[in-house]
């Protein structure tokens, strides 16, 4: 035959004094034959009496919420969170972020090229070819003062541009120069050090635009 | 009690929670956090258990799915009938609950006291007793077992808690409602019966 332990309310009032007589004896009855609602009666006492004398942690924000969650999830009420969601993969997206950094160490993130060619930055005196769709450009960035530069765009060797090429140059977003390159080299001088964007249309069509750091 | 929320009387909160209410249920698990999140480290240190924080988060986790599955079952239970607060009862759920995973798991060490069952008793002579004597530990034990039977059971209970598990006599007090001045006159009069049990008076 099963045991019939005493259930919780029952032990609650019996460590806070509020059985009767006649269910005490029944009780204490109980807790001689069972040593596990004796050891819970004893840990309850103390849980009781001595609770305020043990330092512990407060309950932490996360864990109230995977339960409130959990709650809901076993009730069938609402699936998980979206936000939850997106910030787990917001949290593993910095993760292999930081991975990548780990793995390689010193490495400056390149800016991306949002079409054609290659990304670019550089100091100094910097020479890089860019392939658009039908036409090499070649780009030289030279340091003629202390945090300043010149930038210098041509067609590049054996290339001919048909249509004239449009070259702006834009910091945070505004255009602070642009030129026409057609047969002869452009130039773009005394930029200071920063970032830049520079863009390169033909008859009113982007064809490439890439992040420039001085 | 928790994150400075307006805390929902007992009565209200259940009548809520027991009809499925979410708000409720929701805000039953907030007010009740701290305690139960409280109750599982403190049991878990008093039974020098190493709880890790994910086990701990664990523990809490399955207290409240405790409650709210099989549609509030376990909180159906509760009725409050003599006074005792939904607090109250959490606290000894929850210590039920750790308790239990202690039983199954491998968080709990060694015990602070050893239980030691009557056949356990020490032996009462040094090295080598004699057959005449170990036949006398044997009967003697057989003896107390019989005569504890036969105590009533407060009683019964001191001599267990205090002379065979090692409890500390205030952590007996406090279980039997005792203060702690008189448990130590509680425990005489209880080994002064047992002793009148077993070697009756002629």
């Amino acid at each position: 035959m099963k045991r019939i332990c005493i259930d919780d309310e029952t032990i609650a009032d019996y460590l806070e004094g509020r059985v009767k007589p006649h269910t005490r004896e029944q009780v204490e009855r109980h807790l001689c034959d069972c040593a596990e609602c004796r050891e819970l009666v004893m840990t309850g006492a103390l849980m009781l009496h001595d609770d305020a004398s043990i330092p512990v942690d407060t309950v932490p924000t996360a864990v109230i919420q995977d339960t409130i969650e959990a709650v809901n999830a076993a009730s069938g009420r609402r699936p998980v969170k979206m936000s939850r969601v997106m910030e787990n993969a917001r949290q593993l997206l910095d993760r292999g972020r930081s991975f990548f950094s780990e793995l390689t160490p010193g490495l400056e993130p390149q800016p991306v090229a949002l079409r054609g060619g290659v990304s670019v930055s550089g100091g100094e005196n910097s020479y890089m070819l860019i392939r658009l769709a039908d036409a090499d450009i070649r780009m030289e960035i030279d340091e003629t003062a202390p945090a300043r530069f010149t930038l210098d765009i041509a067609p590049a060797r054996d290339t001919f541009l048909e249509t004239p090429l449009t070259v702006g140059l834009f910091d945070r977003g505004e255009e602070i120069a642009s030129a026409t390159l057609v047969d002869r080299p452009v130039q773009f001088e005394d930029l200071p050090g920063g970032r830049f964007k520079i863009r390169f249309s033909q008859a009113g069509r982007r064809l490439a635009e890439y992040l420039l750091e001085l | 009690m928790d994150q400075g929320l307006a805390l929902i009387p007992d009565k209200q909160l259940l009548a809520g929670c027991l009809s499925g209410d979410g708000h409720h249920q929701e805000a039953f698990v907030r007010q009740f956090s701290n305690l139960v999140f409280a109750t599982i480290q403190r049991v878990g240190i008093s039974k020098n258990a190493r709880l890790s924080q994910q086990t701990i988060a664990d523990l809490h986790q399955t207290v409240f799915l405790l409650l709210f599955e099989k549609k509030c079952q376990r909180l159906k239970q509760y009725r409050g009938k003599n006074g005792c607060s939904l607090a109250s009862w959490i606290r000894v759920l929850t210590t039920r609950a750790v308790l239990d995973h202690l039983r199954r798991g491998t968080d709990a060490l060694a015990p602070k006291r050893k239980a030691f069952a009557l056949e356990q008793l020490p032996e009462m002579t040094a090295s080598e007793p004699s057959a005449f004597e170990q036949l006398t530990v044997a009967e003697l034990r057989a003896e107390v077992a019989s005569g504890l039977k036969r105590l009533k059971p407060r009683d019964r209970l001191v001599i267990h808690m205090h002379c065979l598990e090692g409890q500390p006599l205030a952590r007996v007090a406090q279980v039997l409602g005792i203060s702690a001045q008189n448990i130590h006159s509680v425990k005489h009069r209880a080994i002064q019966r047992l002793r009148k049990v077993i070697i009756p008076e002629n």
